[in-house]
């Protein structure tokens, strides 16, 4: 059984290494020539240069601090207006409909909107940021908070609790994991959005360092940027699914008691 | 029931939205009409219509929206049919899931937008950029949702046509594609609107003669509030019909997959 795991494992393996092999083959010998593909190594190379460098780390500092402040800002607001539509049915009826015409508007038509009213500075990227944050975590959130089962809320009607102790047992626990999902969407958007937003408006930050090696054909530049906020995308939605198992765990065993 | 019935219960539940929306623009007005911000910042609604007038009447609109939606085709095409084909074998055999599920999931990590710089070194800044870009943003929600699709087909329905001696064409014909279909038509409008999205991000990367994101950007460089508004409630016009769209149809194969239960 064990041995099959292994085997399953390494199979995976194949593909990615056969295209290494090809990949290392054709560089080295310069068929493919090296500003369309530079080799592993010299991607290797130039990470390590940009890493001790510190341009790496001040680029990347930039865009978190970036992503951080964008998604709290959407994250916070989107949280206010999905729990305010959830708990209140006239601010439902009056703001979704609302709140479903400006969701259809894809994000990356604001830029315009956005550039002109903030410049092409900190407040553009992190209101453009917010924006992209702000509608998963508006939807999540009232999607969690609709879907506390009917039955639920009889129940706690028929004890007759107080509104705070119903949200505090009954509409909290049954609306944090579509919450939790809403966060982590949240952040994903973020961070997809960005590198969109130092792509179109120059500064510091990993997207900016991406456009400026694309101007000058250092493809290795490039190529380390992709491989970084892969790795650091993943990186922050493994993080915050550990927290939701850590945390939603805590909560679901306290309400076994 | 009669129209008319139909037309007070409609109004009946919907009313609070049109309210809002009056309210909403009633404010957009009074604070344009009183100079509370700037023309130049904000325009006015009158000026939105102009700047919508002028871009429809002049043809600028049509061709934009015919170039990118020329990109999309191109792209959609390319990415969708990779991207289901690699999906559905990945989802009938396991080892070939198990060869390539490690390197999709790998480039999987890689916020699309990250592949522009890349793509635009490769493939230069015409029109096989674009596509191309489109076709990568295409391609993954598609193989997710055929994976998935197959892989939940209910494994009952494939003993009973084991039982009947299905061959495997027949199995794939029978059970298989028409199980996994509702989620693969998902996939198709997932994978829709993400091109709808990236055709605007590619289009405002590299330029090209006529494209919305094309026109979004002068927009802003025309220093055309207008203009901008305009083209704000077209990309989500579109988005909207996309999504509605394929939303219909993925809402009728879901209640012909429940009533065939």
């Amino acid at each position: 059984m064990k041995f099959q795991i292994i085997k399953n494992k390494l199979l995976g393996l194949i593909i990615p290494l056969i295209l290494y092999v090809a990949w290392d083959f054709l560089t080295s010998r310069e068929i493919i020539p090296p500003e369309l593909l530079p080799a592993p190594k010299v991607i290797f190379d130039t990470w390590w240069d940009l890493q001790s460098s510190g341009e790496l780390a001040l680029n990347m500092k930039m865009s978190l601090l970036r992503v951080g402040f964008g998604f709290l800002l959407g994250a916070i607001s989107g949280f206010l207006l999905g729990t305010a539509m959830g708990l209140w049915k006239p601010v439902e009826l009056y703001l979704n409909p609302l709140f479903n015409f400006f969701r259809q508007i894809p994000v990356v038509a604001w830029i315009p909107f956005l550039i002109l009213w903030l410049g092409i500075d900190e407040w553009f990227k992190i209101v453009f940021i917010s924006f992209g944050a702000f509608i998963p975590m508006a939807l999540k959130t009232l999607e969690g908070i609709k879907g506390v089962p009917a039955s639920y809320l009889e129940v706690v009607r028929v004890f007759e609790y107080g509104w705070f102790r119903v949200l505090r047992t009954v509409i909290v626990p049954s609306a944090l994991p579509s919450i939790s999902t809403g966060l982590r969407l949240c952040l994903s958007e973020a961070w997809m959005l960005v590198i969109g937003a130092e792509l179109v408006a120059a500064g510091e930050g990993i997207g900016n360092v991406m456009v400026i090696a694309r101007r000058l054909f250092q493809t290795d530049v490039v190529l380390v940027g992709v491989i970084v906020i892969a790795i650091t995308g993943f990186a922050m939605d493994k993080v915050l699914g550990l927290l939701e198992t850590r945390f939603l765990g805590l909560h679901r065993s306290q309400n076994a008691q | 029931m009669s129209i008319a019935a139909k037309i007070t219960i409609f109004i009946r539940e919907k009313y609070h939205g049109f309210i809002s929306f009056l309210v909403l623009f009633l404010i957009w007005s009074g604070v344009c009409h009183y100079k509370l911000i700037s023309p130049d910042f904000l325009p006015t609604p009158a000026t939105v219509g102009t700047a919508f007038v002028k871009v429809v009447s002049s043809g600028i609109l049509g061709k934009s929206l015919g170039g990118s939606l020329i990109r999309i085709a191109e792209g959609f095409m390319i990415g969708t049919t990779l991207g289901f084909l690699l999906g559905a074998v990945m989802g009938v055999s396991r080892t070939l899931e198990r060869l390539f599920a490690p390197l999709i999931n790998a480039l999987r990590q890689v916020p699309i937008i990250g592949w522009i710089p890349l793509i635009i070194i490769w493939c230069g800044i015409a029109e096989t950029s674009k596509v191309t870009f489109i076709a990568i943003g295409a391609f993954f929600p598609i193989l997710i949702n055929t994976f998935e699709g197959i892989r939940s087909v209910s494994h009952s329905y494939v003993e009973v046509a084991q039982v009947f001696e299905y061959s495997r064409v027949k199995l794939l014909r029978k059970i298989v594609i028409p199980g996994a279909l509702p989620s693969i038509v998902s996939g198709i409008r997932l994978s829709m609107g993400t091109s709808w999205l990236l055709v605007v991000w590619a289009e405002i990367n590299t330029r090209s003669a006529y494209g919305i994101g094309d026109l979004l950007s002068s927009s802003r460089e025309e220093h055309n509030p207008g203009l901008i508004i305009v083209c704000i409630l077209v990309i989500g016009f579109v988005a909207f019909l996309i999504n509605e769209l394929f939303g219909h149809l993925e809402a009728r194969l879901n209640t012909w997959k429940k009533s065939y239960r």
